[in-house]
Parts: C-alpha cells; sequence; structure tokens
C-alpha cells in the first residue's frame, strides 16, 4: 500500500494565509486541515495531524499556551509543531513553549516547504 | 557709665575731636550741648568756645568769652564733677601742660570720688604731675591701664561678672599675629595710628571689643592680612610740598651735579615711597634740571622701597588715575607721561631711572652710597625709638656730604645732631662728617654753642703780678673765662630747653599730619564703600525679584521643601495641577498635603534616601493614583541647595506631569507594532500567492510570466524589510528590542551577506578583502541586518560605479568592518546627520533616494548595543566609507 498523504494542521486568524498555504501545500502533495480557532486546535480530535502550523497571535488564545499544552498532554506531545509568527524574535518563544521550530511572516515558500518535509517525517 | 572729656582748644577754632575720637571707639561720641541730658556709654566733647559744667545729668555750657577770671576749664568741670556726684566722680588728669585740673582733682577726692592721673607715658607731663604732687590720685597708670581699671569699677558698680582680658594682652596678641604674618613688629610703630587702624578694622567688621577681633583674626587669616595691608597705608602724592622740589633743585642739584664725571652714576634713595608718586616726582625734578646736557648727563639711580609689597608692585607699574593732573602741570603731563586706558603712566626716560624694592626702613638699608635720600611722611608712623633706629640706617646709607629730605612735619629728634640743616624750613640736612675738613657751606651753619673767644683773650693788659701772684692780666683772664662758662652753660641751657619744645612740638605735629592722612584715606574708602554698598543692596534686589519672577513663571510645578520636608512655597502651577490652595499647603508637610495624597512611598524613597545622598535627582519617574485628579505619571527633579550665611537646606523639587506624554507614546507604540502585524499579514499571503503562481508558471515553462512573478515577489520582499525597520525603530525606542546573542564566525556571516546581496545587483561587483576570521560574541542576525544595511545603501548610492570593497581590520579587541563605495559621496553636513533617525540624503534636483531613513539609525542603535560604534568618513562625488567596529569578545554589562 502507499503511504498515506501526511495530514498537517494549520491554525492562523487570518483566511487569506490559510488559503494559500493550503494551496501551497495541497500542490506539495499534503493533506491540509486550517482553522481560525484556536480552540479546535486544543481540542484535537482523532486523527491527529502529523504537524501543525500555528499561529502565535491568534484571536482569543495564545498559541505559545496552546502549544505547551500540547506538547504536554500524552496524546499530542508527539505532534511536531511549527510556530509561525510576524514578529523575529519568535525563535526563544517557540523553545520556551516547546515548539519544534519557527518561522516568520511573510516567508518564502521554499523555506516553509523544506521545514515542513523535515519535521512531518520525524515520528 | 558717662565720659565727658574736657581740653585746652582754641576757642576761635572748631573742635573736629568728636569725628577723630568716633573712629577711636565704638561709643557715640558728640559734642555737648547746653541743656544736653547725658545718656550712659556716651562720650562728650567740650565744643571749642565753651567752658563746660555738669549739673546733675544736665550739661550747662558758658562762653569762654564772657567768662572772666580762671582760665581752666578742667578745674572748672572737676568741681562740679565733685558737687553734685560726689562718690560716682571719676577725675582722671591727663596729659597736659600747667596745672589745670589739680584743683578739681582735689575737690573730687574730698567729696568721695576716685581719681586718676597718666603715669610718666604722658608726653607733657606737667598736669598729671602736678596732681599727683597734690596727693589727691588714687591711680597713676597709663593710658591703656586706665581703661581696665575704669572697666573694674564698673563691674563693681553694676555687680556684673563679665571676664574680659585686658585691652592691653589684646593689642599685643593682634600684633603677635601680625607679626607671624608679614614679619612686621608694629609694637615699634606709633601705637596710637596702630589702636587707630584697629579701631578702623574692628567698625568694618561691626566687632565691637578688641578681644572679639583678636579671635576673629585667629580665625581668619585674610583678615590678618588686610589689617596688615592698612597699616601700611601711605598716602602720598606727586610734588607733595612743591616747594620742597624747588628748594632741591636751586640747593642742592646742582652741588650734586657739580665737579662729577658723568660715568659715576648719582645715587638715590627713596624709603617709604608706596605707591612710587615720590620716586617719580624726583625723577622729573631731575630731568628738569639737567635739561638739555644730555651728553654730560650723570646716571641717575632712583631706588624705591617700601614695606608693603602691594604699594611696591603698584608703584612699578607707573600707571596712575587721571586726578594726578591735580598735583602734576600739564607740561609735565606732556614731557613726562604717556595716556592710557586707566590714566596716565610714565614715561620710559622716567621709569628707566626708577628701581622698586620691597624693604623695612629700619632695616640694613638696601644700598648704601646714596647722594640723596627722600624720607617723607615714612618716619612719623614709627614709634620713637624705631624712628631713631631709622634715621641711624639712613645716615649709614648717606655718602659724605649727602643730603637727606624729610617731610615737612617731621624732625632730627635725637639725631639733630648728626646733621647739618642746610635749609630747616624745607627739611633738607646734610650729613654731618667727623673730619677736619669742613666745606664752606657748613661753616656758616656751625653748632651756635660755640663761641670764639680768642678775640677777646688777645687784648693786651698790664702784666704786673698782684698779691696773689696774678697779674691783673691773668685775674682779667679767669674772670672772662668764668664770664664765658656761665654764659655757655647757660646757652647750653637754653638750647636743650629749645630742644625740647621742639621735639615735643614735633611730634604733635606728626601725629596731626598722620591724622590728617588717615582722614584723607578714610574719606576715600567711605565713598567707596558706600558705592559698593549700594550696589551690592541693588544686586540683592535685583537677584531676588529675578529668581521670584523665574518661579512664577515655570510653567511647572515647582516646590521649594526645607530639610524636614515642610513646604516653603509653591509655585501656581503646582496649585493648579494638583488642586490645591495656597493656605493648605505653605508649611504643611508634604506628606500631609491634600489627603496625604503625596504620601507616595517611591516619593518617600527618593526624598529621604537617595536625595541626601547624590544632592540631585534627574528624571524620576513616579506613578501614583491621585484622589482629586486621577492616576498620574510624574516626572520629579530634585535638588538640594544651602541657602543665605547660615547655609540652610533646601530642597527645591520640579513636577513634571508626563501622564500625557506616557499614555501618548503607549499609543503609538502599541499603534506601530499593530500596524507592523497587519501589514504583514495581507503580505504574506500574497507573497504566498505569488510564489505559488511562479512555480506553476515554470513547471509550465512560461519563463515569461514566472520572470514577472518573480519581480512581484521581490518588490514584496522589499515592502517587508520596511515594514521591519518600522517595527525595529518602534522597539528600540521603547527599548523592547531584544538581542540574541551567541558565537559565530564573523567572517562567514560577511561572506554570506556579500553572497546575498551580490545576486541583487548586476553591476556592481562586491569585492571582500578580510582579514583571517575570528569568532566572536553578538547577535548574529542583528549584525547582519547592519552588513546588509551598509551594503545595501552602497548599492544604492552609487549607481554609476561598478565596485563595492567590504573589508575588515582585526586588532587583539576590536573588530572593523568598511563597506566602501565610489559613488556620490556626501557632504561634511550629511557625514554629521546620517546616522540621525529620518534622515535622508538628498540626490540631484531635488529627488530623494527612496527609503524611510532609518536604517542607518538602526544599524547605529545595533552596534551601540555590542558597545561598538559606527562612523564614516566620504568625499563628496569620489565615495564613501562606512564603518563599524565592535569587542570581539563578550562585555561585561
Amino acid at each position: 500500500m502507499a503511504d498515506a498523504k501526511k495530514k498537517i494542521l494549520v491554525a492562523d486568524d487570518n483566511p487569506a494565509i490559510l488559503d494559500a498555504l493550503r494551496i501551497m501545500l495541497e500542490e506539495e502533495g499534503y493533506e491540509v486541515e486550517t482553522t481560525v480557532n484556536g480552540a479546535t486546535v486544543q481540542d484535537m480530535k482523532q486523527p491527529l495531524p502529523d504537524l501543525l502550523l500555528l499561529d502565535i497571535w491568534m484571536s482569543g488564545i495564545d498559541g505559545r499556551d496552546v502549544c505547551k499544552l500540547l506538547k504536554g498532554a500524552a496524546a499530542t506531545k508527539h505532534i511536531p509543531i511549527i510556530m509561525i509568527s510576524a514578529t523575529k524574535d519568535i525563535a526563544q518563544i517557540a523553545k520556551d513553549s516547546g515548539a519544534d521550530d519557527c518561522i516568520s511572516k511573510p516567508f518564502q515558500m521554499e523555506h516553509l516547504l523544506a521545514i515542513v518535509a523535515k519535521y512531518v517525517n520525524k515520528h | 557709665m558717662v565720659f565727658v572729656l574736657v581740653q585746652h582748644l582754641d576757642p576761635t577754632q572748631k573742635s573736629l575731636l568728636p569725628e577723630t575720637l568716633a573712629r577711636a571707639t565704638s561709643l557715640p561720641v558728640i559734642e555737648a550741648t547746653d541743656g544736653a541730658t547725658v545718656k550712659s556709654n556716651y562720650i562728650y566733647t567740650m565744643p571749642s568756645e565753651s567752658y563746660i559744667t555738669i549739673e546733675g545729668s544736665v550739661l550747662h555750657l558758658t562762653s569762654r568769652k564772657k567768662r572772666s577770671g580762671s582760665r581752666n576749664p578742667v578745674d572748672s568741670f572737676f568741681q562740679s564733677l565733685a558737687k553734685h556726684h560726689g562718690k560716682d566722680a571719676i577725675g582722671i588728669v591727663l596729659s597736659g601742660t600747667g596745672s589745670d585740673g589739680t584743683v578739681g582733682i582735689q575737690a573730687i577726692k574730698d567729696n568721695g570720688g576716685r581719681t586718676f592721673a597718666q603715669d610718666a607715658s604722658a608726653q607733657f607731663n606737667n598736669m598729671p604731675k602736678s596732681a599727683i604732687d597734690s596727693g589727691s590720685i588714687d591711680f597713676i597708670l597709663p593710658a591703656d591701664g586706665i581703661a581696665p581699671a575704669l572697666i573694674q569699677i564698673n563691674r563693681e558698680a553694676t555687680g556684673g561678672t563679665t571676664k574680659s582680658k585686658p585691652e592691653a594682652s589684646n593689642i599685643g596678641t593682634i600684633l603677635t599675629l601680625l607679626k607671624t604674618e608679614s614679619g612686621i613688629d608694629f609694637l615699634q610703630y606709633k601705637q596710637t595710628s596702630v589702636n587707630r587702624r584697629i579701631q578702623r578694622r574692628m567698625s568694618l567688621n561691626h566687632i565691637g571689643s578688641v578681644e572679639d577681633y583678636a579671635e576673629f583674626l585667629k580665625q581668619n587669616p585674610i583678615e590678618v592680612e588686610r589689617l596688615r595691608k592698612d597699616m601700611l597705608i601711605h598716602v602720598t602724592s606727586f610734588f607733595r610740598e612743591p616747594d620742597q622740589f624747588e628748594t632741591l633743585k636751586k640747593l642742592v642739584f646742582p652741588a650734586m651735579l657739580k665737579n662729577r664725571s658723568s660715568k659715576a652714576p648719582i645715587n638715590v634713595w627713596v624709603p617709604g615711597c608706596a605707591t612710587g608718586e615720590e620716586a617719580y616726582s624726583l625723577a622729573i625734578a631731575f630731568q628738569e634740571s639737567l635739561g638739555k646736557k644730555a651728553s654730560l648727563r650723570p646716571t641717575i639711580r632712583i631706588l624705591g622701597t617700601d614695606i608693603a609689597k602691594h604699594a611696591i608692585t603698584e608703584a612699578g607699574e607707573g600707571v596712575y588715575k587721571e586726578d594726578i593732573t591735580e598735583h602734576v602741570s600739564p607740561i609735565r603731563i606732556r614731557k613726562f607721561f604717556t595716556k592710557v586706558k586707566a590714566g596716565y603712566k610714565v614715561k620710559k626716560s622716567i621709569r628707566d631711572m626708577c628701581e622698586f624694592k620691597v624693604a623695612d626702613v629700619s632695616q640694613k638699608p638696601p644700598r648704601l652710597h646714596n647722594e640723596l635720600i627722600s624720607c617723607r611722611n615714612t618716619l612719623i608712623y614709627l614709634g620713637e625709638e624705631l624712628q631713631q633706629k631709622a634715621l641711624l640706617m639712613l645716615l649709614s646709607a648717606l655718602e659724605p656730604e649727602g643730603v637727606l629730605l624729610l617731610g615737612k612735619s617731621e624732625g632730627l629728634g635725637g639725631s639733630t645732631k648728626l646733621f647739618f640743616p642746610l635749609d630747616s624750613s624745607q627739611r633738607i640736612y646734610y650729613k654731618k662728617t667727623l673730619s677736619p675738613e669742613t666745606a664752606d657751606l657748613r661753616k656758616a651753619f656751625n653748632s651756635k654753642a660755640y663761641m670764639d673767644i680768642t678775640p677777646l683773650v688777645s687784648q693786651k693788659t698790664t702784666t704786673k703780678p698782684d698779691e696773689s701772684g696774678r697779674t691783673p692780666r691773668q685775674k682779667k683772664i679767669t674772670k672772662l673765662k668764668e664770664a664765658v662758662a656761665l654764659t655757655q652753660d647757660y646757652t647750653n641751657e637754653i638750647i636743650s630747653e629749645l630742644d625740647m619744645v621742639n621735639e615735643k612740638l614735633q611730634s604733635a605735629n606728626e601725629e596731626l599730619a598722620s591724622n590728617s592722612e588717615e582722614l584723607q584715606t578714610n574719606n576715600e574708602e567711605m565713598s567707596t564703600l558706600s558705592a559698593e554698598l549700594q550696589t551690592r543692596n541693588e544686586d540683592v534686589t535685583i537677584a531676588l525679584d529675578y529668581a521670584d519672577a523665574i518661579i512664577r513663571t515655570v510653567r511647572g510645578p515647582l516646590l521649594v521643601l526645607n530639610k524636614d520636608l515642610r513646604i516653603i512655597s509653591a509655585n501656581e502651577a503646582f496649585y493648579n495641577a494638583f488642586k490645591v490652595a495656597a493656605n493648605d499647603t505653605e508649611n504643611r508637610l508634604l506628606y500631609d498635603l491634600g489627603n496625604r495624597q503625596w504620601n507616595i512611598p517611591k516619593l518617600k524613597t527618593l526624598l529621604e534616601k537617595i536625595l541626601p545622598k547624590s544632592n540631585t535627582l534627574t528624571d524620576y519617574e513616579v506613578v501614583h493614583d491621585f484622589k482629586d485628579i486621577g492616576q498620574k505619571t510624574m516626572l520629579l527633579n530634585a535638588r538640594t541647595l544651602q541657602q543665605g550665611p547660615n547655609k540652610t537646606s533646601l530642597i527645591l523639587l520640579g513636577i513634571e506631569d508626563i501622564t500625557e506624554r506616557k499614555q501618548n507614546e503607549q499609543q503609538k507604540d502599541e499603534f506601530i507594532s499593530i500596524a507592523s502585524h497587519e501589514l504583514k499579514t495581507p503580505i504574506t499571503s500574497v507573497k504566498a500567492y505569488t510564489q505559488i503562481l511562479g512555480q506553476r508558471f515554470r513547471k509550465a515553462g512560461d519563463t515569461r510570466s514566472s520572470e514577472l512573478v518573480e519581480k512581484m515577489d521581490s518588490q514584496l520582499d522589499k515592502l517587508t524589510d520596511l515594514i521591519g525597520d518600522l517595527l525595529d525603530i518602534t522597539m528600540i525606542e521603547a527599548g523592547r528590542i531584544r538581542f540574541h546573542e551567541s558565537y559565530f564566525d564573523f567572517n562567514k556571516l560577511v561572506e554570506e551577506t556579500v553572497e546575498e546581496l551580490q545576486r541583487t545587483t548586476e553591476k556592481h561587483r562586491i569585492v571582500t578583502e578580510l582579514q583571517p576570521s575570528r569568532t566572536v560574541y553578538g547577535d548574529c542576525d542583528r549584525l547582519g541586518q547592519v552588513l546588509t544595511n551598509f551594503m545595501t545603501n552602497a548599492i544604492k548610492y552609487s549607481p554609476h560605479a561598478d565596485k563595492i570593497i567590504v573589508s575588515t581590520v582585526v586588532d587583539k579587541d576590536n573588530v572593523t568592518l568598511s563597506v566602501q563605495d565610489f559613488g556620490m559621496g556626501l557632504s561634511q553636513k550629511d557625514q554629521a546627520k546620517v546616522f540621525e533617525r529620518f534622515y535622508r540624503v538628498g540626490g540631484s534636483n531635488q529627488n530623494t533616494y527612496p527609503g524611510l531613513g532609518l536604517g542607518l539609525y538602526i544599524a547605529a542603535e545595533i552596534i551601540k548595543r555590542h558597545k561598538g560604534r559606527v562612523w564614516v568618513t566620504s568625499k563628496k562625488a569620489k565615495g564613501s566609507t562606512f564603518c563599524f567596529s565592535f569587542p570581539m569578545t563578550k562585555q561585561r554589562k
């Protein structure tokens, strides 16, 4: 049987970004689910994604807290989390929250795809 | 105690006694008026045209013209005093001629009063002696012993127990201090003059007692210096007593100049020359005498000396005020002076004749073999013993037949025998020598006591001897000899009497002369003082008004507190800003103001802990919720200052309400942050779409379209950069910019950045000249940002060049990086400002290059945070080199 497509969950409060990312990732061969709602991320339902792209500033919810939560729960701690933010200084914040890596907006497509590829296979 | 002074005065002359005495005492001195009631601790003097008596507490005056009979004013007063005051009367007989006072003193004694007489130190002994001989004197004392005795009597009378040292020993202390400071023993000077000067300085310093003044001097060395200078004040002027100069020119100079070779100089000494007028006057007189005989002119060397150093310095300058025209004729001014800003300066021809040194006239002379010594109005200040000593010094410094010139009121005193008067009324004397060769001049002035009796004895008489074995002739001779001897004795006696009287008159004369000199000085000083006081008063008023105006107009609230934090004053702005009233504020403790709204812990720390240590506090921020006005952020500036003579401590507290400012800042920060984020969001999706499109075009082989899309992408990157700069600026300003430091390879960073930027320009070639690689400690990303900025600028501002050079220099501690371009360069003005925020350099034709003007500012801030520095060197049209350097190792904060 061929490998199933990897599933990526993208969380960002901007619909346009979600749309662009969906196109980008689907064209690369991933299965993409998007949400603007932080709560959805927190209460992740099965099947769990293979990678989470998480925006730090989301309305109503702090991306860092979500990350910490997920990384702290047995069920979800294996999921690689890439944090996205508008500022350059996020590397430390990301690390502090337990994220695996981070990327800043606006990003280069190549760079994003490379990072996703790197982490999505690590299970 | 009431003091009445009765003197023998010339009834036709108004007495100056009150003014003269006033300077010697702090007690008020007034001239008695008929019917005046006496007051305690006042001194009353007798008017010259009246007799004075006392009845109870009232003084009576009777005209001297009308009164016949007794001409003894002292007796007259003593008797009335004895009659009305009995045991309380104190009679003091001081120096005077005649026997006035003896009868009166007996009356006082008879009525139970106390009596004093001056001892042998009195200048004119007759009056005291007569009183003493009458047996009615209780105490025989010198003048400065009488005063303490009176104090003692007063103390017994009032039962007081003030312990004060006798005046004499206080003066002694003062003179010792002076001697230590200057080396001059003022005890040798005329004590009346010394005392007067001391009294003067006392009154200038508002000190009432000599004891207190002695203490004051001990604590204030500057006052000792002032006192010393005061003691040595001499009044002098050009051509003082002009007739003496004329006599010199007529009688003395011709003799000096006759029969001498032009090689030998004439030495002239002017001791006590003060500020030099005397010496220069003599120089001018000599010049006038020598006149046109230039070639035959001998050298004249005038040496001016004085014990006062400051006077000698002035003499050396040779500059005098305009008012010397009062003493110097216009012809002399024209011939011998040059007009200068401060007045007149002596010409070189005169100045070169004179030399000035500090010297004491009573010590070994600074130069011997003088042919002329002019020492006028110097000796009068010395005590008798010192005067004689000085005269002997002068004598020793004179050549045989040398001339001594003294002041009009001076005399030779005991040294009369050592000089021949040439013109005694002009005080010109010749040195007497012991050599038998007498000059023609001198014969005429030989001692009067010597009489030539040889003619008498040579008369022929009979030679027959008589019973006693002597001839009548021999008898006659013996008789004649006796008669002559008697006459001689008698004459000698008269002469010595006359001499004595002369001396005494001389002393009195000297006294008067020094008095009048001092009066002159005092007058001048009084008017200067009063002018100064006036100015100072005005200054003080102006200063106060000024300070007041400042405080009132200062827009910010201002408080003045004393060191207990009680409010001394507050300004209008304070009342308005904090809604308190003046009467609620002044004199209250700061913490109690307006419902204790100022009882702020942080403020307390400020005022009680920080301020006492460092005296000033700058820009201290305090946030507080005020009951009436809400929450405010305040910027405090405080300073302690000392005010007034007692150095009272004050605290000046300036309060600036920066609440609004802070709010604005906060809003601004928030806005920019949000704006950056909001701007980046659409760009993110647009860029993503653009890149997706690009990929699709490439996959489809549509290179033209994919190129277009790449250009779009590139512009989006530029936009992102601009936004990035904006964000950086905000963070820098707010101090929120964070650095992530680590160890990294600097050269690697440079090479990577160069590679990246090379991709952006085809025209330029970026060349690197890097010294060997080093590991440095810093924020790699941020330093990369600086490099990018420098290189981007280099490319941007050299559109017509083709090369950019990037080089590094590594020394022991720092690494320096330079980026050189060959473009338009920067003017001096631009160089100075190029690192400033928002500064954009203009191109030609009013063009400006694109950008926000933030890049270099941010670069500078980043380097600054790395404890490094940035700079630029440039030449217009040739190019610029932008450099930064920073320490390679981790810097301790």
